[in-house]
């Protein structure tokens, strides 16, 4: 017996419901089948329920035949439908839209109604999105539907071969009422949106019905951009975001990218730049400017972390930028970045870049100027970095907290400054529009004392900028200040046309007249002089900072006298000043420098020179000091010089150094000190300590005190000495910060330069306290460990470190002011920065020791 | 790191000075400062380098600190591979019910 009847024998044989199985397969679409199954079981035994099921199958397999071009048979399927008749209610609209999309027309209730109009609105919109999405499936009842729709597709190419303009032309033409007009708002959304133009974009795909194609169309585009999320659109998105990135996948570029941006991350310079070997290789034709800016990336990067190593391979791997083709701007910066420099080297590297840039096709002809112009004016800041490397740094420490090699000497300096004169003016003779290198010009010519030159720069700077208000002052006041008010005649009337409010201007009108006053009296203009004496005595007082008391007047009004050879008038005048004063010492002082100001005859010169000389031997009086002070110490301001200012400095100093026991007012002991502490004589260090440690007694609230006696410590070293003796302590910062806290409610504030110095001064002192405390707890931990390995060794040299109290140091400096005989130990120190002593302890053996250890 | 001003403002240094301005007015006309002040301390900052040609010069030849990152080229290039336009036929496809 066959396998077959042994199994049909086993096992019973069930009738099969058709139903169930006609059911199922409706459900997985398998509607041929499900047919069969519908017919065998409604031709056994109908029912309603076996006739609904294959109405569905009916319908379903036409459905399926139509989809798969077979009109006829589905026309078949169809026909068998309407003689079967339809009793299932939703079966109606998808009869009607299949009817249509074999090609009948709907059935028309009225002769008037077209056959647009006779269908629903879902048909029409169904059909519409079918002839545009499937061309081989429309109906044949519809040819203008038909039509739009291959306008449709036509625009949709249009708009992916980036022919905007040309869609919407064509698009145009769909009426208003055509279920195809739809399709317009996406078409212009569309175009928005590979735009990037997120605004229109929104106005037109906001406005589509989310049961159209258009509106799936859309949303998966956003999806697929990441502006929606898949949950938001309310439809399944997974297989139309897969067909996107098949269709899009092929950008090579993007996946290279990522690549080196993950190497880039990790660190992973070779194959990073592999991957941009690989880039360039495959692509330098259509992603170049890609190119262009991932290597400028990356020489920026390795030019900033002064990774050489990894420009170096940069190099190899692709060719320079189009701004920098050798390689040559990125060497320089590298230069740059790095503290050991050699300048010639740097000067040659910019020269081959300026000849790189003469050639460059990148930079316009202007622009080319300009670019060479900045790159000399780059190469002048290198040499003038070097020019000023003691101003920057007073305080720099020696190897190895400071820098290897020593600051260059007054004839490198004279060469450097050369130098760089040399590149500033060349970068003005490419761009004369860098304002900065027309002043750094200026400021470098009045260092090296070639005023004249200056002048000439800064009258070439107004040619450019002839409303450069700072140009304009200084040319003003360097007139006036050289006797040729005349000359500066025109730079104070644009200064102060420019700004009439400036407190700059009123200063320059005072000087402006002072100055013509001198030149008046010394071109023999007497009566001019005196309307000009009479001028400024109208303006007295009304200038802050700019006034004259009542005496001085006097002494003016003598030297004008006695130049007029009106020597009476001139004795009446001084007669008058005298009353003014407790005694006339400062007048002789004043008529003295005068006599030389005004080229008065020698007579009187020594006669003034006698008096002042046998008055400046009397006892101190504040009075007498702080006008003397005041006087001299507007010259010293200024850089104004007359024959005979040295010896009134020096006998002015020894006569406050006799000022032990005078009675200061507080005005006479700030002008006292601000005029020692700006002398040139060397031994106006001396006679200001005391006299500042006096103030500080006196006044406590004054905040120059405390600010000269914080920066005298800290400027008064000689530049190793506070890494030897392990100096600045928290004193000299908690003066500086005291003088700062006081000054803001002082009855006599500091000014603005002693504000700028004083904020100098205190970064100065914090900066070098934090590394001296660092260096000498690195020495401490050293010391340990070398008694550790060597017990015997120099236990006892470092043994003394532990006794080393920097505050006892610090106190017994203090007492270094009120000692005369330490004050001759002083070190020859000049300026304004004055000094501090150094005391015996300051070189004391524990410091030996730690220079001894380190060197 | 600044971004470069040209990206910013969506020009290119063949740019004139009437077009940067253009652009600019039109980006801050888009990005308020009310409502994107990041956007528009940006744009300001990119407009101000721009429009002054030695400034911006200078700026291109010398700062380390002005271009991309890889983090930014990666974005554009992303941006511009979605905005890259999809074949039809595929476009078309996604319309299916």
């Amino acid at each position: 017996m066959g396998k077959k009847n042994k199994r049909g024998r086993g096992r019973p044989r069930v009738p099969l419901d058709h139903l169930k199985i006609a059911q199922r397969e409706l459900e997985k679409r398998n509607a041929k089948l499900a047919l069969e199954h519908a017919r065998l079981q409604h031709q056994a035994s109908a029912s309603p329920e076996s006739r609904e099921v294959l109405e569905r199958a009916l319908l379903a397999r036409a459905e399926q035949l139509f989809e798969r071009g077979n009109r006829e048979l589905a026309t078949e399927l169809l026909n068998e439908l309407r003689t079967l008749g339809v009793t299932v209610g939703d079966l109606e609209s998808q009869l009607e839209m299949l009817s249509v999309r074999l090609g009948e027309h709907p059935r028309v209730a009225g002769s008037e109604v077209s056959a647009e109009d006779a269908l629903s609105g879902p048909v029409a919109q169904s059909l519409a999105d079918e002839a545009v999405l499937h061309p081989h499936r429309r109906s044949p009842a519809y040819p203008q539907w038909n039509e739009q729709a291959d306008w449709v597709r036509a625009a949709l190419q249009e708009v992916e071969a980036g022919q905007s303009e040309a869609a919407w032309e064509r698009l145009s033409a769909i009426p208003r009422k055509s279920p195809l007009a739809e399709w317009r708002l996406f078409v212009r959304g569309l175009a928005a949106h590979y735009a990037g133009d997120v605004s229109r974009r929104a106005a037109n795909w906001d406005r589509l019905s989310p049961e159209r194609a258009a509106y799936r169309i859309a949303n998966h585009l956003l999806v697929f951009a990441g502006q929606r999320r898949a949950e938001e659109v309310g439809f399944p998105t997974s297989n139309g975001q897969r067909r996107l990135k098949a269709a899009l996948s092929g950008n090579a570029v993007l996946a290279l990218l990522e690549t080196m941006r993950d190497d880039f991350r990790a660190r992973r310079i070779e194959p990073m730049l592999r991957t941009l070997c690989t880039l360039r290789q495959r692509h330098a034709r259509s992603h170049a400017q890609l190119i262009e800016r991932v290597t400028d990336l990356l020489w920026k990067h390795f030019v900033r972390e002064s990774d050489s190593g990894g420009l170096f391979r940069l190099k190899r791997a692709v060719p320079g930028p189009a701004l920098d083709p050798r390689w040559l701007r990125a060497n320089g910066l590298l230069m740059d970045q790095q503290s050991e420099c050699n300048l010639n080297r740097i000067e040659e590297v910019w020269f081959g870049y300026i000849q790189d840039l003469e050639t460059c096709s990148v930079l316009g002809d202007e622009e080319r100027e300009m670019a060479i112009g900045l790159v000399y004016h780059r190469l002048a800041n290198e040499f003038l970095e070097e020019v000023h490397r003691d101003q920057r740094d007073p305080f720099e420490l020696p190897f190895p907290l400071g820098r290897r090699h020593a600051g260059p000497d007054e004839e490198e300096i004279a060469l450097l400054a050369k130098r760089a004169e040399f590149h500033l003016r060349k970068a003005l003779s490419k761009c004369p529009r860098l304002l900065a290198v027309h002043r750094q010009l200026i400021d470098l010519l009045r260092e090296r004392e070639r005023s004249t030159e200056a002048v000439q720069a800064g009258i070439e700077l107004l040619q450019h900028f002839p409303d450069d208000f700072d140009t304009l002052v200084w040319l003003s006041n360097y007139f006036i200040e050289a006797e040729q008010p005349v000359q500066a005649e025109p730079y104070v009337e644009r200064a102060s046309h420019l700004r009439p409010r400036d407190q700059a201007i009123a200063g320059l009108i005072w000087n402006r007249n002072l100055g013509l006053f001198r030149h008046r009296v010394r071109k023999r203009k007497f009566e001019e002089a005196r309307r000009q004496l009479q001028e400024l005595a109208s303006l007295n007082g009304s200038v802050s900072g700019h006034q004259l008391l009542p005496y001085a007047f006097c002494v003016l009004g003598a030297s004008l006298e006695y130049k007029a050879k009106n020597d009476q008038a001139a004795e009446a005048q001084l007669q008058k000043a005298q009353e003014e004063l407790e005694e006339p010492t400062p007048i002789w002082l004043i008529m003295h420098a005068y006599a030389e100001r005004f080229s008065l005859p020698r007579p009187l010169k020594n006669q003034f020179r006698d008096r002042f000389k046998a008055a400046i031997q009397g006892a101190c009086r504040s009075q007498t000091a702080g006008h003397m002070a005041r006087f001299l110490r507007g010259y010293l301001a200024r850089g104004v010089k007359y024959v005979g200012l040295v010896t009134h400095q020096r006998l002015l100093i020894d006569y406050l150094k006799r000022a032990r026991r005078v009675k200061w007012s507080p005005e006479d002991l700030h002008d006292v000190c601000r005029f020692l502490a700006e002398s040139t004589e060397r031994r106006a260090v001396a006679v200001l300590g005391p006299l500042v440690e006096a103030g500080i007694r006196r006044f406590p609230d004054a905040p120059l005190f405390w600010f000269l006696r914080g920066q005298s410590v800290l400027g008064g070293f000689p530049r190793a000495l506070p890494f030897l003796s392990g100096t600045t302590s928290d004193q000299e910062i908690k003066r500086l910060e005291k003088a700062q806290e006081l000054n803001k409610r002082a009855e006599f504030p500091l000014t603005a330069s002693e504000c700028e110095r004083l904020e100098t001064a205190l970064k100065t002192a914090r900066a070098t306290h934090d590394m001296m405390s660092a260096f000498f707890e690195h020495m401490s931990f050293m010391a340990d460990r070398i008694c550790e390995d060597d017990p015997g060794g120099e236990e006892d040299d470092w043994g003394e470190d532990d006794d080393w109290d920097e505050d006892d140091d610090w106190d017994d400096e203090d007492d270094d002011w009120d000692d005369d005989d330490r004050e001759e130990e002083l070190p020859d120190v000049k300026g304004a920065s004055a000094a501090r002593p150094r005391g015996k302890r300051r070189t004391s053996r524990a410091s030996h020791n730690r220079q001894g250890r380190l060197f | 790191m600044i971004r470069d001003p040209y990206q910013v403002l969506g020009v290119t240094p063949q740019s004139d000075l009437q077009e940067i301005r253009a652009r600019y007015l039109k980006l801050v006309h888009e990005f308020s400062p009310e409502q994107h002040p990041q956007q528009f301390s940006e744009i300001r900052e990119a407009y101000e380098i721009l429009r002054d040609p030695l400034v911006s010069l200078e700026k291109r030849l010398f700062d380390l600190h002005l271009g991309d990152t890889f983090e930014t080229l990666v974005e554009q290039e992303r941006k511009h591979c979605n905005q890259r336009p999809v074949p039809t036929d595929v476009l078309l496809s996604l319309g299916e019910a």
